[in-house]
């Protein structure tokens, strides 16, 4: 590693000079062998998780949503506190690979495709969680405007709506966007392999991808289309999440600083969760010199930019309160910090705000197993951060005689399980059968890939 | 007088028919206890009236109001109060020792009606607490015995004991103890074998007093743990500056003396803009069409309500609502429609109480209706705030916005999760109310200002060719309400008493600064004593007193 680069010399974003086929080998090796002991304990325990998950939501589906600690007048709790975090963690793959795509910024072409299929599957989890949280879910479909005998129509006023429309947009267009950054990974991954049942399964993948020049042309205008397309969904989708609470009248939940303050967090945490399971994956496939240090620095940077912007609008919330004049938003941020739920406020306080800030040092930001344990504390501190929106806000809201306390029950924490259960298993058969890293993109950043000038 | 209230669910005769037929060995069938009530009454009572109608008349008037009234004497002068009356009152035993009042409960009275669920489950009206009786203790001898709420505590008078779950009244006279009769029955069906503790086993022979009344009773705690379900979270008096007297502060209750309206009429009103929160004179998003028609309104004077619950109860019968059972109340997951709202005030040993009746507000701009994604709760155009249940999917999100937080969600079908599905069982399922949908699990319910009886008068005028009469629809809660607290009728029929209500001088809404537009009108309570109680308007002190400078 040289820490020695001068200005006039951009650090390399591949180290060494790897070959074409080399960067080939690594990245197609989890595909091409035997799953290690070590993916079948992984898988292991990830399919047990997602297995008493399943359990638990068979069960809330038998008896009723009553299983979980869900009360008057905390009508929604871990159901959509999950669904907040997920849809959050979903943000940072389609930012890496659109806005940081149009900004030209190479370096994230090592984490791209990884990021990119953590959002897939963080959408994918989150969307369970609208899905179950309703009493009657086997009437979800009342949510999807369809014609009907009835004449029926859905309420377009209603932000929860609007979640239904900006989550499935942006899963399809994210997932369109991923899967056309594959074809290229996946005509590779055809021509390599020799087994007959891959053969056809990449063949029809990559959709008679032969890399000529012509489609080469296509494929970029596409990926540039997409990267335009998906941009702005980057920041609507959790604006539109935020307006579930903050188009509601209940103080610590009308708030208008609620849609760049979630976009900030989305991004914050969606960092956080990639640089966890980045930092496991670049260990166990051997990928420490295509996702170099320098980009676990280079995202430790947005995680303390992004971390700053959360502890900004913390702050932001509490001078509003007071500049209001209103007495019940006042007495809501005090009882934030201060209330019977402010252990889960100075939780969310210290991980998303205090500990980042570590990362203004160089060191830190260059020093895996702290930088793990922080963003590890990222992942807990945004669970918390929903945690203090929904429930501290719905505990004690307008009426102290309606003011009630919130227990969750072990269904909660079974189902919240599960879904870490789902990702992880996911991501685990994704890295098993995808190219993890974006095998095209990275051969265009080695050193030497570029066209030489002459030689200073 | 009574009369039968429902005809014979089942093949069974009346005992008093039965003991008739076998005096004088005949047939036994409905009729022949009332003929025999009936020509006794008209032989023996009916001359003796000298009423100027005939017997039929006579007998009919009396049926109905179920009482008559023979040789009436005019009042008794009021004798002199006798102080002495006290003087022989017994003194404590010793200085250690408590007094313990034993009292017939306000719900399920000796026990009589431990069976009876909805009974269980309505709060009672101070503690609020549900399907148990307790030792109410006051503030500071909790102290002295290191007691809290929810622990339990060993009761000794004499030879007899009993261990009791704590709750700390506050405002309960010192070294002294008072405990429900009518728990802990053994043999009292599905609800109420086993609810509470039965304290009939203090009970000994007490010379000098009453058997419902001891002052040698000696009490210790027990170091248990026993965890009471309460409706209404535990701050009996915050000493918190942040939680005290909040209720005044947020203009929820409001309240003044006699003297006060006296000398201004319109002080609540106006006390009202002295508060810490200001009504925001923004227009409001959208505009609300309509309501030409007739518009339901209801009026609910705090000055008569003694917080009884018997509108709840009342409720709870029309609408089918089920009961929950104690482990679901302690879940915060009771299923009333309305509540009676308790707020303390002044000190934990001379409390002040208010109590509210608290129900859907029927907002104009209700913010339940605006969220909900599927249209199931909707405003209709005389007013209601409607729920259809059939389109319901349970997202919840209506409780979540609502700022009274009166809807209730049905996280379990409790019909059938209580006391054995005891209220899908014959005969119980016979008491739903027919005109009243029985809600299923996972959907959102609420009140519906008995919307069924508005339908009822609606048809009615439609069959008698007029309009709607707004005081021909009276509320279940209504109805009940012994102080007839309630009003309810049509706010745009400028004659009726609901109109007079809504623009009395005491009339207020709750909340009203957040511009929901409630329709439920209260009454500020006026209090018959002499200090002022400058509630809310605390911070005004000092304006006010710069201002008299200046006029000097």
């Amino acid at each position: 590693m040289s820490l020695d680069a001068t200005y006039t010399r951009e650090i390399p974003l591949v180290e060494g000079r790897t070959s074409f086929k080399e960067i080939d080998d690594v990245i197609a090796k989890p595909t091409e062998t035997k799953p290690s002991i070590k993916w079948f304990i992984a898988i292991g325990i990830s399919s047990t998780a997602l297995l008493i998950g399943a359990v638990c939501l068979g069960l809330t589906f038998w008896y009723g949503v009553g299983l979980w600690g869900n009360n008057q007048p905390v009508g929604w709790a871990f159901d959509i506190i999950n669904f907040v975090f997920w849809i959050g963690i979903g943000h940072a793959g389609t930012l890496i690979s659109a806005i940081l795509f149009l900004f030209r910024q190479k370096w994230r072409t090592g984490i791209a495709r990884f990021a990119e299929g953590m959002t897939i599957f963080a959408v994918m989890t989150a969307g369970i969680f609208p899905a179950i949280h309703t009493g009657r879910p086997w009437l979800d479909g009342y949510l999807v405007p369809y014609p009907n005998q009835h004449g029926l129509w859905v309420n377009f006023t209603s932000p929860l709506l609007w979640d239904v429309f900006a989550v499935s947009t942006y899963f399809t267009v994210s997932f369109v966007f991923w899967y056309i950054g594959l074809i290229p990974d996946f005509a590779t991954l055809r021509d390599r392999t020799t087994s007959g049942i891959k053969k056809a399964i990449y063949t029809a993948l990559s959709l008679g991808w032969r890399g000529s020049n012509r489609h080469w042309q296509h494929y970029e205008r596409v990926y540039l289309i997409l990267a335009g397309l998906s941009t702005p969904l980057v920041l609507s989708v959790h604006t539109i999440v935020s307006f579930d609470f903050a188009v509601s009248v209940i103080p610590g939940w009308h708030t208008t600083i609620f849609p760049p303050y979630f976009v900030a967090g989305a991004i914050f945490s969606g960092f956080g969760m990639v640089s966890t399971v980045l930092i496991i994956v670049r260990k166990v496939f051997d990928m420490e010199h295509i996702i170099t240090i320098n980009t676990l620095d280079k995202m430790n940077k947005i995680l303390l930019a992004t971390g700053t912007m959360v502890g900004y609008a913390y702050a932001m919330e509490f001078f509003i309160a007071w500049y209001s004049g209103n007495p019940i938003e006042q007495f809501t941020f005090i009882n934030r910090a201060f209330g019977p739920y402010s252990w889960a406020y100075w939780i969310m306080f210290s991980c998303n705000v205090f500990f980042p800030q570590l990362f203004w040092f160089k060191k830190i930001r260059r020093n895996i197993p702290i930088t793990f344990v922080l963003v590890l504390l990222v992942n807990v501190g945004m669970w918390f951060e929903r945690y203090v929106i929904i429930v501290t806000s719905l505990t004690r809201d307008y009426l102290p005689s309606s003011w009630g306390m919130y227990f969750p029950t072990m269904y909660d924490f079974g189902i919240l399980l599960g879904s870490f259960g789902l990702f992880f298993t996911l991501v685990l058969l994704f890295a098993k059968t995808m190219p993890v890293v974006a095998m095209s993109e990275v051969k265009a950043v080695t050193e030497g890939a570029q066209p030489k000038h002459k030689h200073e | 007088m009574q009369q039968p209230i429902i005809a014979p669910l089942y093949n069974t005769r009346q005992k008093e028919a039965l003991l008739l037929g076998w005096k004088d060995n005949k047939e036994v069938n409905e009729t022949i206890y009332r003929d025999y009530l009936a020509s006794n009454w008209e032989k023996a009572l009916y001359p003796a009236m000298g009423a100027a109608a005939p017997f039929k008349k006579f007998w009919n008037s009396a049926l109905h109001d179920g009482v008559v009234f023979l040789n009436e004497k005019p009042e008794a002068a009021a004798t002199a109060f006798s102080a002495d009356a006290f003087a022989s009152a017994p003194k404590m035993k010793s200085s250690n020792d408590f007094a313990v009042l034993l009292q017939g409960n306000n719900t399920v009275g000796d026990g009589r009606f431990a069976s009876n669920g909805w009974l269980q489950e309505l709060p009672n009206p101070i503690s609020k607490i549900v399907w148990d009786n307790y030792a109410a203790i006051s503030v500071q001898s909790a102290a002295d015995l290191g007691l809290n709420t929810n622990d339990t505590v060993d009761i000794t008078i004499g030879s007899k004991k009993q261990t009791f779950p704590v709750y700390i009244n506050p405002g309960m006279a010192d070294k002294t103890i008072e405990i429900s009769l009518g728990y802990g029955r053994t043999a009292a069906g599905a609800i109420g074998t086993g609810v509470g503790v039965n304290a009939n086993v203090l009970i000994a022979k007490n010379p000098g007093l009453t058997e419902r009344f001891y002052n040698n009773a000696s009490v210790s705690a027990a170091g248990g743990k026993y965890e009471l379900a309460t409706t209404q979270e535990h701050y009996p008096i915050d000493s918190d500056p942040l939680l005290k007297e909040i209720q005044f502060r947020r203009g929820i209750i409001r309240q003044g003396t006699v003297d006060e309206y006296k000398k201004n009429p319109k002080f609540i009103k106006e006390a009202g803009h002295k508060m810490d929160l200001q009504p925001i004179n923004t227009p409001p998003v959208y505009d609300r069409e309509g309501f030409t028609g007739y518009k339901w309104g209801m009026a609910i004077d705090l000055n008569k309500c003694t917080g009884c619950g018997a509108c709840v109860t009342a409720c709870n019968v029309e609408n089918n609502i089920p009961i929950v059972g104690k482990d679901q109340v302690i879940a915060n997951r009771e299923m009333m429609w309305m509540r009676i709202d308790r707020y303390y005030y002044g000190t934990p040993d001379s409390p002040s109480v208010n109590f509210q009746p608290m129900l859907c507000q029927h907002c104009d701009y209700a913010p339940c209706e605006n969220v909900c994604p599927v249209a199931a709760t909707t405003h209709s155009e005389d007013g209601l705030n409607g729920m259809a249940y059939n389109r319901c999917v349970g997202t919840r999100y209506c409780s979540n916005n609502c700022p009274y937080k009166v809807r209730r969600f049905n996280y379990f079908d409790y019909r059938d999760r209580v006391g054995d599905g005891i209220q899908y069982a014959e005969p119980l399922n016979l008491m739903a109310n027919p005109e009243v949908t029985v809600r299923s699990r996972g959907v959102m319910e609420k009140c519906t200002f008995c919307v069924q009886r508005i339908m009822k008068e609606r048809q009615d005028a439609i069959q008698e060719g007029r309009g709607v009469i707004g005081a021909n629809v009276k509320t279940a809660c209504q109805e009940a309400c012994p102080a007839y607290a309630i009003e309810f009728g049509n706010i745009n029929d400028k004659e009726s008493t609901i109109a007079k209500y809504r623009e009395h001088d005491l009339g207020y809404s709750v909340l009203e600064e957040i511009k929901v537009m409630p329709n439920v009108t209260y009454m500020a309570k006026l209090r018959n004593i002499y200090e002022p109680l400058n509630i809310g308007e605390k911070k005004d002190h000092g304006k006010d007193e710069k201002k008299t400078e200046e006029h000097k």
